[in-house]
């Protein structure tokens, strides 16, 4: 495609943006590190347990780092994560990297799935809301979304888990694979990539068959959501004074709809998509808990709960750096679709 | 000569939340073939409605009241689908007030060529016909360096450039008649005149009636055939060009040819004073009482438009008061 040959103005785009999100990141980790520590609470004496007695506290506190000032502090913490290292977990007592590659592909597979439903649900009812604004679809479609909004997450889940799991057992109430079925090898730990790269197909099936109940009641909001502001974008294109002419030109309604009034819509319901999919990495904590995922989520809230310092900033690092590349992943896709910003380098 | 399009006694509304916007009044229009018709009077006239509704593009809040659009036998208003598209893509092409907002930003003028062609009478078989067709069209518009422009986005086109891709789209469909709104308010003076010098050759050279809507009415003077004059929705005055500009009868008409500022003579232009009445609750007769300075008791009643000559209809109480 000629469109997307790199010119000077891309290149230049794309360094600006990649400088924002290191910045952004590094912004996000001062600010969470020292958030963590100011917060009440000893995390010391939670290591070392209530009835320790204060000499085995201190002594803790030397083996944690934590009697260092701040900045010390958080130097050798960023170089240990430079290096891969994010600290050990009062917690779970082990390394929190090893913790966030148990737990998060868990997750990030939740959330694949649930995103492909939010949007291509909310590309489709977008278009058909927007095309015939006030009429039969549109009604339905704003009625659903003012439901679906209004609702958290996790009371679709639990819905959702009673209507299909139970009433009609359809699908698996809760867990990401079946007991009789054998895990497959641990490679990445995604079960959707492991189990295709094992050629286990059952155990992929499986997997994909558990997903979707949870995938379904976390996308449903952002589906919504989309579903709105493409619908939104689509009107406002609508009373352009070009989609009249292509009107006047008696241009065929498809490609009217889908090619000259679709595209322009389509700026503002993906950036929004890009800002839903950390939110729904926000989410997911309650669906997780209903679902019984091994999740990522529900790991960062336990985290929190313990005053696990590690494991919080890690967590808090990891879903700053998710949104980072979906807002930059957003950036790379409206450059493509936008001629204007592509060839003027405007920013977004 | 033979007519081509006829419009009867066109009445078209806008639902608002203050009621209906009460804009075309019985307008009745008539153009014939290789005719030249100017259409002007103030902004909110209903001058843009009037050309809408003769492609039936109007807004989704307007309501097609009262009449009937007769192009070559066909009523339009009753038309279905098929024959409306029919129209669109064969018969009747439009120009729009706005160069710059009337092409898509996000498609390069190439493409938007592309499409209008691909949907149109002509008879494209291959990708080489598409392409020599759309290089003539642009050597039609005066675009010279077609291969740049082609690979253009509107955006990067100056509006006089722009305007001459829209030409050139209106062109893919007008094989009868050319609609232009105000095809050069947009646009610098200096490439006024150039616009407008392009639009005669063009009709002249296809053959084409036109319908030209705008406010700079030298320019009408020098195009077109015949005029209709327009006030609040309502034709006043309709005669031969020749006519209007040198025995003005309907009072609005004089006003407004008198409010065009002159560079010899007299050069100090009157205003009109006043503004258009509201379309919610428009006077019950003539829609220009209100302001008109010769108005008397009778014009609460509405006026026909009146044939004094052969080619000269006013309407107004002060002529031929004992036929209205």
């Amino acid at each position: 495609m000629k469109s997307l040959i790199i010119s000077n103005e891309t290149i230049k785009f794309l360094l600006k943006r990649g400088g924002s999100i290191i910045f952004t990141l590094i912004g996000l980790s001062i600010l969470i590190f020292i958030l963590a520590r100011i917060l009440p609470g000893d995390p010391a004496r939670m290591a070392a347990g209530w009835t320790a007695p204060d000499w085995v506290i201190e002594e803790m506190r030397r083996k944690l780092g934590l009697d260092q000032p701040l900045h010390i502090q958080y130097i050798r913490w960023l170089s240990d994560v430079l290096k891969g290292d994010l600290g050990f977990s009062i917690y779970t007592k082990r390394s929190v990297t090893v913790d966030v590659l148990q737990y998060l592909p868990k997750t990030l597979e939740l959330i694949f799935v649930a995103e492909l439903f939010s949007i291509t649900g909310g590309i489709l009812l977008g278009i058909l809301a927007g095309a015939f604004p006030y009429r039969l679809p549109d009604n339905v479609v704003r009625v659903m979304s003012y439901i679906a909004i209004s609702m958290p997450a996790f009371v679709w889940a639990i819905i959702l888990q009673l209507m299909f799991a139970r009433i009609i057992p359809l699908f698996p109430a809760g867990g990401q694979l079946s007991s009789h079925i054998v895990p497959p090898p641990r490679i990445t730990g995604s079960i959707f990539i492991d189990s295709i790269i094992s050629g286990r197909f059952d155990a992929l099936i499986d997997c994909l068959w558990h997903t979707i109940l949870p995938a379904l009641s976390l996308s449903f909001g952002s589906m919504m959501q989309n579903a709105r502001i493409l619908r939104m974008g689509m009107t406002d294109i609508k009373g352009k004074d070009y989609m009249v002419l292509s009107d006047a030109l008696g241009l065929p309604l498809r490609l009217k709809i889908y090619k000259y009034q679709f595209r322009p819509a389509s700026i503002p319901a993906i950036t929004a998509m890009g800002m839903s999919i950390g939110a729904d990495l926000g989410n997911a904590f309650l669906v997780e808990n209903v679902y019984n995922w091994p999740g990522f989520s529900r790991y960062g809230v336990t985290a929190m709960l313990n005053k696990d310092l590690n494991a919080i900033v890690a967590v808090v690092l990891v879903v700053g750096i998710v949104y980072a590349i979906a807002n930059f992943i957003v950036d790379l896709i409206i450059l493509s679709l936008d001629p204007r910003i592509r060839r003027m380098s405007r920013s977004v | 000569m033979e007519s081509l399009l006829r419009v009867e006694d066109l009445n078209v509304r806008y639902k608002s939340y203050r009621g209906e916007l009460k804009v075309l009044d019985d307008v009745s229009f008539e153009v014939k073939v290789r005719e030249k018709v100017g259409l002007i009077g103030e902004s909110g006239c209903g001058k843009t409605t009037l050309l809408k509704s003769i492609l039936r593009i109007l807004p989704p809040n307007s309501i097609i009241y009262k009449g009937k659009i007769f192009f070559k036998n066909i009523e339009i208003i009753k038309a279905n689908k098929n024959e409306i598209f029919k129209i669109r893509r064969e018969n009747i092409g439009m120009i729009f007030q706005d160069p710059m907002s009337a092409l898509n930003p996000f498609f390069k003028v190439k493409d938007q060529l592309y499409d209008a062609l691909r949907y149109s009478v002509h008879n494209i078989k291959s990708q080489q016909d598409l392409q020599q067709m759309i290089i003539k069209l642009l050597k039609e518009v005066a675009l010279s360096d077609s291969e740049r422009i082609l690979e253009s986005y509107p955006f990067e086109l100056s509006g006089g450039m722009r305007q001459r891709v829209c030409i050139a789209l209106a062109l893919t469909r007008s094989n009868d008649l050319l609609l232009a709104d105000e095809p050069t308010t947009n646009l610098d003076v200096t490439i006024q005149e150039q616009i407008l010098n392009l639009l005669r050759e063009l009709v002249n050279k296809r053959g084409l009636s036109i319908v030209l809507v705008s406010h700079a009415l030298g320019m009408v003077k020098e195009f077109v055939d015949k005029i209709y004059v327009m006030y609040a929705g309502q034709i006043v005055e309709t005669a031969s060009t020749d006519k209007i500009f040198s025995e003005p009868l309907h009072p609005y008409t004089k006003l407004l040819l008198s409010a065009v500022p002159r560079l010899t003579g007299r050069w100090k232009a009157e205003g009109l004073i006043g503004r258009l009445p509201d379309y919610v609750n428009p006077p019950p007769g003539c829609r220009f009482y209100m302001r008109c300075q010769q108005s008397n008791s009778n014009c609460k009643i509405k006026p026909k438009l009146l044939k004094l000559n052969k080619d000269h209809s006013v309407a107004c109480w002060l002529y031929g008061d004992e036929e209205h």
